[in-house]
């Protein structure tokens, strides 16, 4: 008997030293969520526009394998933003002027961000992730946490349609400077895919024809 | 979704299919008897999962995305189709009679779809070759190989080159060989195929995939 109280001691003990070791900087409920909204609107504000490298990471949980792709985004203010995958593959999207232009095998194709709707949720949520602007977005239940390094913005879409593509968007921010490090996006077979921003340059001035496909 | 150009992309694919009226095409070639060589199949030589950037257009319509085809087993493929920025489109397992839709947006749940795609994806990796039957050579030519094989009283045709990897697969039906769709495969570098071309005859469906490695 004595024996067995031991050994659960022992498997509890390792089971909680592991969680420990794993999550040694978990997130907990934001303690002060109106510093951290005042914090990333001023930051915000300060921004015109931006450009930066990507990594982004698809993880295929039916397969059981990562797809790592990467490139470099950029981003103007008010709605122009372009991404380009250049490993493994290439790919252009970029959103210019409500339009979404594709270059994809060697070809360029136009759409109306209004005519579909999917196009326009996944850009909508990029741009405004990509700056921080989701504080207060109604299309979202938003639950804001910490740790000793980042704020985490944890968004479940409110439309059924939606949670069909997104089940939940994670959003994570520097706590020194309020920048946006990653963004989480999972789904609900599992998967998820994310995005880690890297190199960031700020305000640097990008022409609008920039943002054009050829 | 209503205005969905995903919706329009397949409706008007499937529509052709159902309504196409294309004229009969015979093939009236030379039989030679005693071709005992079999197709080979490439595709998961040195790794049981294979990445390809697909391109689908049909009918001035476009849909990119990642495809990934695993060989789960000898009688099973698990397959995910997704965009390039990570939203999934669907997880499905193959085997050679059946197929079974794990995850799917709304979009692409038609049966007509998906049958389409799940042959298509059967004859990329060419999982269906060891039904192949009664093959019979068509030329004696010295450049390329062409036979022609029963496939459950249907035809496939492959060109095939020395090594016996497939160069361009025909399917066909019917006591006149009707071609249902043609693959194409091109560039190989370490027998592995860089692209593949899927078109179809009886409706505007043209597939390129274009192998990247993760």
């Amino acid at each position: 008997m004595k024996l067995r109280f031991i050994l659960l001691g022992l498997i509890l003990f390792t089971g909680v030293f592991t969680a420990m070791v794993f999550q040694a900087d978990p997130y907990i409920a934001m303690k002060n969520v109106a510093d951290f909204k005042s914090g990333m609107n001023k930051k915000n504000q300060s921004i015109t526009s931006m450009k930066c490298d990507f990594v982004q990471e698809k993880n295929l949980s039916f397969m059981a394998q990562k797809v790592i792709s990467k490139g470099n985004m950029k981003y103007k203010k008010p709605d122009m933003m372009k991404l380009e995958y250049n490993t493994p593959f290439s790919y252009v999207m970029s959103l210019y002027k409500g339009k979404v232009y594709i270059k994809d095998n060697g070809k360029v194709n136009k759409f109306d961000t209004q005519s579909n709707k999917l196009f326009k949720y996944i850009n909508d949520l990029m741009i405004n992730a990509v700056q921080g602007n989701v504080l207060d977005n109604k299309d979202f239940k938003i639950v804001y946490k910490e740790n000793n390094k980042l704020y985490l913005m944890e968004m479940e879409p409110l439309q059924e349609a939606m949670k069909d593509y997104v089940n939940k968007v994670k959003i994570y921010v520097n706590k020194t400077d309020f920048e946006v490090s990653k963004i989480e996006m999972s789904e609900k077979s599992g998967d998820y895919t994310l995005i880690t921003f890297l190199n960031r340059i700020y305000n640097s001035s990008l022409k609008d024809e920039e943002f054009m496909v050829h | 979704m209503k205005n969905s150009w995903y919706i329009n992309l397949f409706f008007v694919a499937g529509i052709g299919l159902l309504f196409s009226c294309h004229k009969r095409q015979v093939q009236n070639v030379s039989q030679q008897q005693g071709y005992y060589e079999p197709i080979r199949s490439p595709i998961f030589e040195k790794d049981s999962i294979v990445f390809f950037k697909a391109s689908i257009y049909t009918y001035g319509k476009s849909l990119s995305g990642i495809l990934g085809i695993r060989k789960q087993d000898a009688d099973t493929l698990k397959v995910s189709f997704f965009t390039e920025m990570g939203v999934k489109f669907f997880d499905v397992l193959i085997t050679h009679d059946s197929y079974h839709l794990v995850n799917c947006i709304s979009q692409l749940s038609s049966p007509v779809i998906m049958e389409t795609l799940v042959e298509d994806i059967r004859w990329v990796v060419l999982w269906n070759i060891t039904y192949l039957s009664q093959p019979v050579r068509l030329n004696s030519d010295d450049q390329d190989i062409l036979v022609q094989y029963e496939y459950r009283n249907n035809w496939i045709t492959g060109k095939l080159n020395f090594s016996g990897l497939p160069m361009k697969i025909t399917y066909s039906y019917g006591r006149k060989k009707i071609p249902k769709f043609d693959l194409l495969f091109e560039e190989y570098i370490d027998n592995l195929p860089r692209k593949v071309i899927v078109r179809h005859h009886k409706f505007d469906l043209k597939i390129h995939l274009t192998y990247f490695i993760v």
